[in-house]
């Protein structure tokens, strides 16, 4: 098989490839777009729960305290 | 299902009904509008004025396509082998311009009833052939008219 | 007869019972955890088969030449834009007549994928004109109905954006798909209806299909394969927006704290 030749589309290798290479592109960014999403609303719940554990053991610390006076 | 249920299944049935009856109104009032070409039978069945453009589709007939002097400026006549136009153009034709191939003309009719085209577009059908057949399958195409009753269809 | 409807009472229960586990979020999360890479898998494969064969294996036209091998995402992307808003009109009446989270879900999260094809099958559709057609674009009854149908995706993710409260963006978002289900047949049959510069259908047809086989296995490959991507990323997109959802619950928290302890990527 010639590369060249193949590359070339009898042609049309401008139309044929930008038709092709669009699609490879659309498809990976739908594809890159949930993944990255993904880490992200993880992150978020992450953040959220050392947050929310943080306040408890503050919470915490202070009624330790007020009970120990 | 329960009887609420039951009831958003109504709302929605009515919902798609209404919408589909609007749709079918809608099309009605735009369907000549939404015609993309006239044929050449329907340029022969009716009054066309030579100020306005209208878009013709044919095949392009056996042996008519001849080149002026100037080079560009083809002329050619476009059949649905039924009925004839004689399309005038003077530009770059698409790749698949041929005798046999369907195509699409836009522009005006002359005082003798030929057009006068601003743009020859290429209507390519639904067939696709390993282009081995390809001599047999242009040479069919060409001799169209000579085997099928018109008007064809393209 | 007996038998008959014993067979379709099993048949329905069954269906019932699968409809009502993937009701749940989290049943739907357990199950996307098998489905998920299965999708993904088979779109890899297909596609990556349908497109060997389309480019290297099959023969050039015998009037396109190799112009024609658009065909093999244009198409696919085409039937795609359809078949998705199919899935997302349905969805949206589920949604609305069961009040089913998950469907309303995979109606909003379809919305996105379906506009991409949608905006594939437009641009690679152009792609293909300029030099066949000898145009880029022309308003004839195809074209136009599927850009109409590109704003009607567009319409359907703004309005579900315009509401900040999710109830309201849900139904409003599954009504506008319910009313735009009638673009489908009029796409559909747009070729037949009126004249147009687009082409009939080659594939589905009286008839059979216009074209050999060497052609038409490439085409309905990449067709599977792309049908198979929609249902990839419908489930990382669903996934996404369950966490989202349900980011308050314990079974998120848990499953979130797991995932970064074992590193896993899902």
């Amino acid at each position: 098989m010639n590369w060249s030749e193949f590359f070339a589309m009898g042609g049309y290798a401008f139309y044929v490839w930008s038709a092709w290479g669009l699609t490879a592109v659309v498809l990976a960014y739908l594809f890159t777009q949930a993944k990255l999403r993904n880490a992200k609303i993880k992150a978020q719940i992450l953040r959220q729960i050392e947050r929310e554990s943080l306040v408890d053991h503050s919470a915490r610390a202070t009624n330790k305290e007020s009970g120990n006076s | 299902m329960s009887p609420t249920q039951k009831k958003r299944f109504m709302v929605v049935s009515m919902i798609i009904a209404g919408a589909g009856l609007a749709a079918f109104l809608a099309l009605k009032a735009v369907d000549a509008n939404a015609e993309f070409f006239i044929t050449p039978s329907e340029v022969n069945a009716g009054e066309f004025s030579t100020t306005q453009r209208y878009r013709i589709a044919g095949l392009v007939k056996k042996g008519s396509v001849a080149t002026q002097s100037d080079g560009v400026t083809r002329e050619f006549v476009v059949t649905d082998c039924d009925y004839d136009v004689t399309v005038q153009y003077t530009g770059l034709l698409p790749d698949l311009f041929r005798e046999g191939q369907a195509i699409v003309a836009k522009g005006t009719f002359a005082d003798d009833d030929r057009m006068i085209a601003g743009q020859v577009l290429a209507k390519h059908d639904e067939n696709y052939v390993p282009n081995e057949a390809a001599e047999t399958m242009m040479q069919a195409q060409a001799n169209k008219c000579d085997t099928t009753e018109g008007p064809v269809s393209y | 007869m007996n038998l008959i409807n014993a067979f379709f009472s099993s048949i329905w229960g069954f269906l019932n019972r699968s409809f009502h586990r993937l009701g749940s979020p989290r049943e739907f999360f357990k199950i996307s955890n098998y489905a998920t890479p299965i999708f993904g898998l088979l779109f890899t494969v297909l596609t990556g088969y349908g497109a060997y064969l389309g480019l290297f294996v099959a023969p050039a036209d015998y009037q396109q030449g190799d112009s024609y091998r658009i065909i093999f995402v244009h198409v696919p992307s085409a039937w795609l834009s359809l078949f998705i808003y199919m899935v997302m009109a349905t969805a949206s009446a589920i949604g609305l007549i069961w009040r089913m989270k998950m469907a309303f879900v995979v109606a909003i999260c379809s919305a996105p994928i379906g506009a991409a094809f949608t905006f594939l099958a437009l641009v690679t559709g152009s792609l293909w004109g300029a030099p066949i057609w000898g145009t880029w674009w022309e308003w004839d009854a195809r074209l136009t109905s599927e850009l109409i149908l590109l704003f009607v995706y567009w319409g359907i993710m703004a309005v579900y954006y315009a509401f900040d409260e999710r109830q309201t963006a849900e139904r409003a978002m599954a009504l506008l798909a319910i009313v735009g289900v009638v673009i489908v047949p009029i796409i559909h049959y747009s070729v037949e209806w009126w004249s147009s510069l687009h082409q009939g259908a080659t594939v589905f047809r009286d008839g059979g299909p216009a074209m050999p086989a060497s052609m038409l296995t490439p085409l309905l490959l990449m067709a599977l394969g792309f049908t198979f991507f929609y249902g990839y990323v419908l489930f990382l997109r669903a996934r996404n927006m369950v966490l989202d959802q349900e980011r308050k619950s314990r079974w998120v928290r848990e499953l979130v704290k797991s995932s970064r302890a074992t590193g896993e990527a899902q």
